[in-house]
């Protein structure tokens, strides 16, 4: 006889959350093929407005969700607080966002903007508490859980900050240039919630599923306080100082957190056990080496010169971060947590006996899709600073079949879970 | 006179045994993966095996140890089975075997 030892959330909440976001990036990357004349105009129009909302929120940020509510009980080794409350989350999040969207393509920015908004951060309120309860209840606290939980702070402000820019366009009360604003709650929410939450769940996941013995786990408190600080001062500068010598240096605190974020994935990636790494490991580890890109694209943004200059490279920068490192990375994880969540609920009586997780999808269609995205990444990224249209067409149509066969993945894993057919 | 046990080759057969048993994830038996720390059998008291998992909240940990008790007791089923869970020494992928570690090079 043995006692059950970990109880995991219901896998029906967790996997709507998956699809729901997949359908969501081939939305985004169907939209990205057909708009390419936004991409080469000015960041602040209503198209790529509600392009970005759907990457951020309908694919980086429900898929976020989704893994939270498997793999926070695991990584803090303590069950969920509320099941009740992931499906109301994603009640309020899969109609919000849908809304939302389209009110920023149509930029109907008076109720149905606000109504939509409020939805999106009542959603977001609910998951913060899930994510806070759960976070208290563990006694295994760690410098993961410290980033979880920041991540989520930083994500309340981000919503917070995007309901008074929504406010702001209808009623304008803000003192300084709505531009301004839109900066800091862009890095809010890429800076605050998706690194922080990336780092904070890889530090687990990556050593774990690469079989690292002894990762330096001192380098996780470095890269905490570096991202946190450089961020804090942002925000202050931005608010109230707008000194570029301070932007430099919170730029380079927050390089510094990433830099010795990188070098702990480094270190786990050259002592793994496990040498042969499938497609979805390969995808996570390119990721990390993409973050070059938006470091470096950031340098010529702070340079300040005309803005007519630096418009390529700001949507170069947007591009780099969700096609690029957000999007990379989350394409690579979902076949690693998935076809699990899938294999976990199928394999309650022991029914699947010798199919493994892997065995639930095809590496081979994962492979070319994992090769397609970076195609498509690495041609969009130059047609957009040269604003070439022909390339432009032809990377983000990589990203669409790229999506599609990411999404026939996801179809045939989720044809098991619904068919309870191994 | 032989040099093993009635209960040594039993241990021995146990330890056959849990060699089918996976670790969905990592793709390679338990045995291998380290996770076996010991297995006693006792004609008066049964049989005891002490594990460990790869983390003490493991989602598969319930479908390991249902299969442990399963491959063991297909093996003895008139015999009790007592698993006992342990946390010390933590597991780490030190542990795995270099048999493991050649299957894990191979998948």
């Amino acid at each position: 006889m043995h006692a059950p030892v970990h109880q995991n959330t219901k896998p029906g909440i967790v996997v709507s959350y998956y699809v729901f976001a997949s359908l969501a990036f081939l939305a985004g990357s169907l939209i990205t093929l057909v708009s390419s004349e936004v991409f080469f105009g000015h960041y602040f129009q209503p198209r790529l407005l509600a392009l970005t909302h759907l990457l951020a929120l309908g694919w980086g940020t429900m898929m976020i969700f989704g893994a939270l509510f498997q793999f926070l009980p695991v990584l803090l080794e303590t069950p969920l607080y509320s099941e009740r409350l992931a499906k109301l989350t994603f009640g309020f999040m899969a109609t919000g966002i849908p809304g939302l969207i389209y009110a920023f393509w149509e930029f109907s920015i008076g109720w149905p903007l606000q109504l939509f908004s409020v939805l999106v951060i009542t959603g977001t309120v609910l998951f913060s508490i899930n994510i806070f309860k759960t976070v208290r209840g563990t006694s295994a606290h760690n410098i993961a859980a410290d980033f979880i939980s920041t991540s989520v702070a930083w994500l309340l402000l981000t919503v917070g900050a995007g309901i008074v820019l929504a406010l702001n366009l209808s009623y304008l009360f803000l003192p300084a240039d709505h531009l301004l604003y839109l900066k800091l709650h862009a890095h809010l929410g890429i800076v605050g919630w998706f690194l922080l939450l990336i780092i904070g769940v890889s530090s687990r996941l990556i050593p774990m599923f690469l079989l690292s013995p002894d990762p330096p786990k001192a380098l996780l408190n470095w890269a905490y306080y570096l991202i946190n600080v450089g961020l804090c001062g942002f925000i202050a500068n931005g608010l109230m100082v707008r000194s570029s010598i301070l932007a430099i240096v919170c730029f380079l605190s927050i390089t510094g957190g990433l830099v010795v974020y990188i070098t702990y994935i480094i270190s786990c990636y050259k002592h793994r056990v496990r040498k042969n790494l499938d497609a979805g490991m390969r995808g996570s580890v390119l990721a990390f080496l993409i973050l070059a890109l938006p470091i470096a694209l950031c340098i010529v943004l702070l340079w300040e010169a005309e803005e007519k200059f630096l418009l390529p490279f700001y949507i170069a920068y947007g591009v780099s971060i969700f096609f690029g490192f957000i999007s990379t990375l989350i394409l690579g994880q979902v076949y690693k947590t998935l076809p699990f969540i899938v294999w976990l609920s199928l394999n309650k009586n022991g029914n699947l006996q010798k199919k493994l997780p892997r065995d639930l999808y095809s590496e081979t269609l994962a492979k070319f899709q994992i090769l397609f995205h970076l195609a498509g990444f690495v041609i969009l990224l130059p047609a957009l600073l040269l604003k070439t249209e022909t390339f432009f067409i032809l990377g983000s149509a990589c990203i669409v079949i790229s999506a599609v066969i990411f999404n026939m993945n996801v179809v045939k894993i989720m044809y098991h879970f619904l068919s309870k057919k191994p | 006179m032989s040099l093993i046990s009635d209960e040594n080759k039993k241990e021995l057969e146990i330890y056959d045994a849990l060699k089918s048993v996976m670790d969905p994830e990592v793709g390679i038996n338990i045995i291998d993966m380290g996770l076996i720390y010991k297995i006693k059998y006792d004609q008066a008291e049964g049989i005891y095996i002490e594990m460990t998992l790869s983390s003490k909240a493991c989602p598969m940990g319930n479908i390991i140890l249902g299969d442990v008790e399963k491959a063991t007791q297909t093996l003895f089923p008139e015999t009790k089975v007592n698993i006992k869970l342990v946390w010390e020494p933590e597991w780490n992928p030190g542990f795995i075997t270099a048999a493991g570690k050649k299957a894990l090079n191979r998948l």
